[in-house]
């Protein structure tokens, strides 16, 4: 509850080369994410978004979310829990887009999505985005995308320190001291952010998000004994404190809880690659991260426990990968690993580890057969101790109609593994009458109520292993790039995911006391389809715009199917009437806007030499059919108004809305910039329906480059 | 700051056909009766963790017949059809009671069921199984509502063979167009049925 507005500390921000970006439309950029191998970016065939570290600075984002939110096609959206957000992919849930530090896979997703607060942006060099499934490369949760964030490697001698302070006493703190030397470099970052966090509903006790800490460690080094050899070593650390304050209301009472949150979560990376030839390289490494999160709340009044929680996952990847070109045209990637992975948690009944083990291995082509056509196919199996083997075929082409038209099609399929919650959670909740057992103990646990005489009807076979498989989808891209003129640009892609066995919970028994059970089984089927564009127009060498539209429309078929059937009803909350639903009435999965466009202008001023980026999000409405009762405190009629489940036409939506960003910087010395900015210009806010959606942001910061070289 | 909600066990209002137009359903010659807030075991609250209040743990039994509730002391006779408790509804038979009542739920508009639909199959309440239980029923986990699923009409064969459609409408007193789960008081029954008085399978 602590709106305490920027006063006069600063900030700093980075180094901002004010030429390099709006030099935007630069091709040549290097990528490494969609093929794992270093590809220009104006030849990847597949949809693919770079976001380099200038275009980071130039806003002043300071969390990966800060970002993402600004990329047309992406949308950050919050976490089921209504605390922190999570990444959305062409309309896929945030739980199907990998994300990956330095190429390695970022674990800790405690309720299915990872938390993008936890990422610092201070440090990252660039972000690569692939759209559309990458299994075939990366394995499981790369079904909608990849985020890959490269951070900086030291390889130039230079010292930032930067800080910035915004709106509700947030501090963003960066310090970062890089040494590079002929055989070795070695790079050092640490970042500070605090806030006191935010209220949307301040007649309500406690906060919207409670106030919290965290920092990030990250060191890197990298030693070539020789010219064909190179050693890289990598720690990240990060940890996050919050202390909670909130009133849980019933209908008889209200209780005042405090009580702290915290996440640890480190990993470390040794590498060692061996240069045969120029055509022949051997990598090995060995991925090591561990992931940790505990909550405890007490009671105000008297001190007693109220709640606790804890998990923590580990995971340790060795691999072996190996490049070789044939010739020019061919060029081959193969590569073969482990991974060893492990659970625990409070929710799991005991305080016993569960373990997944996955034996993998992927090989990609990339064959060039002339100047006009780029192909690339690659196919990747996973053989997991739990789920059945996993095959991601991969095929993907681009061709070049001239120098300035190019056309690019990828088809591919993406998978995403159960996770150990659908595998192994144990709860009972006594309170709401329910129980959830995952697939791996569910028959053992009904076998014990049977005996004890509890258990009343069964609706599966208890002597049949209950297995459940990994959630599959094809997707479909097609692309083309346009240089019209030096000056604008345009790129479209039209993209389809089919999903299916999306693991769903089902009534698997109930008890003779009337009790649900509940366990996890491979059921629903749905797509998302659309249309993405965007257009960017360089007036001249000071100003330029961009504007970005995505057309989103992604249903469940199963429900489609029903109402075809014409098995899908609505009841008038008024008459309570029931009526049937019609195909047209269906709007689809809920919290996804149909209609998102993004518009630019990045203008240098002259004279005074400041650089405006100034922009406009625009997100059409969206449904959440299952909002109500008590949000934030706020009394919310259910947004599901005709009862049957599904988001239709008779139901209430979240209107659309628009969100203006606007950042200034200026080079004030050789070393020292400033920026200073406000988000959320116009202060829009609904606390009920987008808690993650803060209210205006003013910020200032200020950064220092002692050495640079 | 402790609120408590005194429950004021309100006595069904039956509203009979006959004397309300609008409690006619237009298309149906057997007119439709409208049963509001029967109580259903009802709560004074919830604890900190949602749990029911105040609970007796004894079901409301009401039949068709008369349109009317049965004493608690009648529960181990024939002279209730229906019995409500919670979400849960029995039938008087098998393991539920000593009568012959037995039920089938029908996907469809309560209005476009006509007739009893030959071949179906009615169930009686069994140790594993009730015959409806809360198959009437969907509860909203992210609202804490449970709604009365559209396109649901529960069937019934009472004791002395005459049929019956019902359909629940709301299970919160008042029948409030928004349930609120913090607000509004669960456990209070409305529903609308249509008995054939004749034994014949027709609604008509």
């Amino acid at each position: 509850m602590s709106y305490k507005t920027a006063l006069c500390i600063f900030v700093l921000s980075w180094s901002l080369d004010s030429q390099a970006q709006f030099d935007t439309l630069n091709l040549k950029e290097i990528t490494v994410t969609s093929t794992k191998s270093e590809r220009s970016l104006s030849s990847i065939p597949m949809p693919f978004l770079l976001i380099p570290a200038q275009s980071i600075q130039a806003i002043s984002a300071i969390r990966l979310q800060d970002i993402l939110t600004e990329q047309v096609g992406l949308a950050i959206v919050p976490q089921v829990n209504g605390l922190g957000n999570g990444i959305q992919i062409q309309g896929l849930n945030p739980d199907y887009a990998l994300i990956l530090i330095d190429g390695e896979p970022i674990i800790g997703r405690y309720t299915g999505t990872l938390e993008l607060n936890r990422f610092t942006t201070g440090n990252i060099r660039k972000i690569e985005i692939v759209k559309g499934p990458a299994s075939s490369l990366y394995g499981s949760e790369a079904l909608a995308g990849v985020v890959n964030i490269i951070t900086d490697q030291g390889m130039l001698n230079k010292f930032n320190i930067s800080s910035r302070l915004s709106s509700r006493n947030t501090w963003d703190n960066n310090l970062f001291g890089g040494i590079a030397k002929k055989k070795w470099n070695a790079s050092a970052y640490i970042n500070r952010f605090s806030t006191n966090g935010y209220d949307l509903s301040p007649e309500i006790y406690g906060q919207t998000v409670s106030p919290y800490s965290n920092y990030t460690i990250n060191t890197k080094f990298q030693f070539n004994p020789s010219s064909n050899q190179e050693i890289k070593l990598s720690f990240r650390y990060f940890t996050e404190q919050q202390k909670n304050q909130y009133q849980i209301v019933s209908n008889v009472d209200s209780i005042r809880v405090e009580g702290s949150g915290q996440i640890i979560d480190w990993n470390f990376n040794p590498s060692y690659r061996y240069i045969f030839n120029s055509r022949f390289n051997l990598t090995t490494r060995c991925y090591v991260s561990k992931y940790q999160t505990s909550t405890k709340l007490h009671l105000q009044e008297n001190n007693e426990i109220f709640y606790q929680d804890s998990f923590e996952q580990e995971f340790i990847r060795p691999e072996i990968l190996s490049a070789f070109a044939l010739n020019e045209k061919n060029k081959i990637l193969f590569g073969i690993g482990y991974i060893a992975e492990s659970v625990l948690s409070s929710r799991y009944g005991d305080r016993n580890k569960r373990d997944q083990y996955t034996k993998y291995g992927f090989i990609q082509h990339e064959f060039m057969p002339s100047a006009r056509w780029n192909t690339v196919f690659g196919v990747r199996v996973d053989k997991n101790s739990t789920y059945a083997t996993q095959f991601s075929p991969k095929l993907a082409a681009q061709y070049s109609i001239n120098k300035n038209h190019s056309i690019k099609l990828s088809i591919g399929t993406g998978f995403k593994s159960p996770d150990f919650r659908q595998l192994y959670l144990n709860f009972i909740n006594d309170a709401a009458s329910y129980s959830v057992y995952g697939t791996e103990i569910v028959n053992a646990e009904l076998k014990k109520l049977q005996s004890q005489g509890l258990l009343g009807a069964v609706y599966i076979n208890l002597d049949e292993k209950n297995t459940i498989d990994a959630e599959t989808s094809i997707a479909f891209n097609l692309g083309s790039n346009h240089r019209l003129s030096d000056y604008f640009h345009l790129d479209l892609n039209i993209f389809r995911n089919d999903l299916k066995g999306l693991i769903e919970t089902q009534i698997v028994a109930t008890t003779t006391s009337q009790k649900n059970i509940y366990s996890y089984t491979n059921l629903d089927r749905v797509f998302t389809s659309g249309l993405e564009s965007n257009l960017h127009y360089k007036v001249n060498s000071m100003l330029d715009f961009s504007i970005g539209y995505q057309y989103l429309l992604a249903k469940d078929k199963d429900v489609i199917d029903q109402i075809k059937q014409g098995k899908i009803y609505g009841r008038d909350p008024v008459s309570l009437e029931s009526y049937q639903i019609k195909k047209n009435n269906y709007f689809g999965l809920a919290n996804r806007s149909r209609n998102q466009i993004n518009f630019k202008i990045n203008y240098h001023i002259p004279i005074i030499h400041v650089d405006a980026h100034c922009r406009f999000l625009y997100k059409g409405k969206f449904g959440l059919f299952n909002t109500s009762g008590n949000v934030s405190g706020v009394l919310v009629p259910p947004s599901d108004i005709n009862s049957n489940g599904i988001l239709d036409t008779y139901d209430s939506f979240v209107k659309g809305y628009l969100i203006s960003n606007l950042t200034l910087g200026k080079k004030i010395t050789k070393n020292l910039e400033t920026q200073i900015g406000i988000e959320n210009i116009a202060n829009y806010r609904d606390p009920v329906h987008i808690p993650n959606l803060i209210g205006r942001n003013l910020f200032i910061s200020l950064q220092y480059n002692f050495i640079k070289s | 700051m402790k609120k408590v909600f005194l429950i004021s066990l309100s006595l069904v209002s039956i509203i009979l056909s006959s004397c309300d137009n609008e409690d006619t359903t237009p298309d149906s010659k057997v007119s439709s009766t409208y049963v509001r807030n029967l109580p259903a075991d009802t709560v004074t609250g919830f604890g900190p963790m949602g749990q029911p209040l105040g609970t007796t743990d004894h079901f409301t039994f009401f039949r068709f017949s008369d349109s009317s509730i049965v004493s608690l002391i009648d529960s181990a006779s024939v002279k209730w059809d229906l019995g409500f408790r919670g979400s849960t509804i029995i039938v008087n038979s098998g393991t539920s009671g000593p009568g012959q009542a037995s039920a089938f739920i029908y996907d469809g508009l309560f209005s476009a069921l006509q007739e009893v639909p030959n071949g179906i199959v009615f169930k009686v309440d069994t140790a594993s199984t009730y015959a409806i239980g809360k198959l009437w029923s969907t509860y909203n986990p992210a609202a804490m509502i449970l709604s009365a699923t559209p396109g649901k009409v529960i069937v019934i064969k009472t004791a002395d063979a005459k049929y019956a459609k019902v359909e629940i409408l709301s299970y919160y007193k008042n029948s409030p167009p928004n349930p609120n789960a913090t607000q509004d008081l669960p456990r209070y029954y409305t529903f609308r049925y249509v008995l054939q008085t004749n034994g014949t399978k027709s609604f008509e």
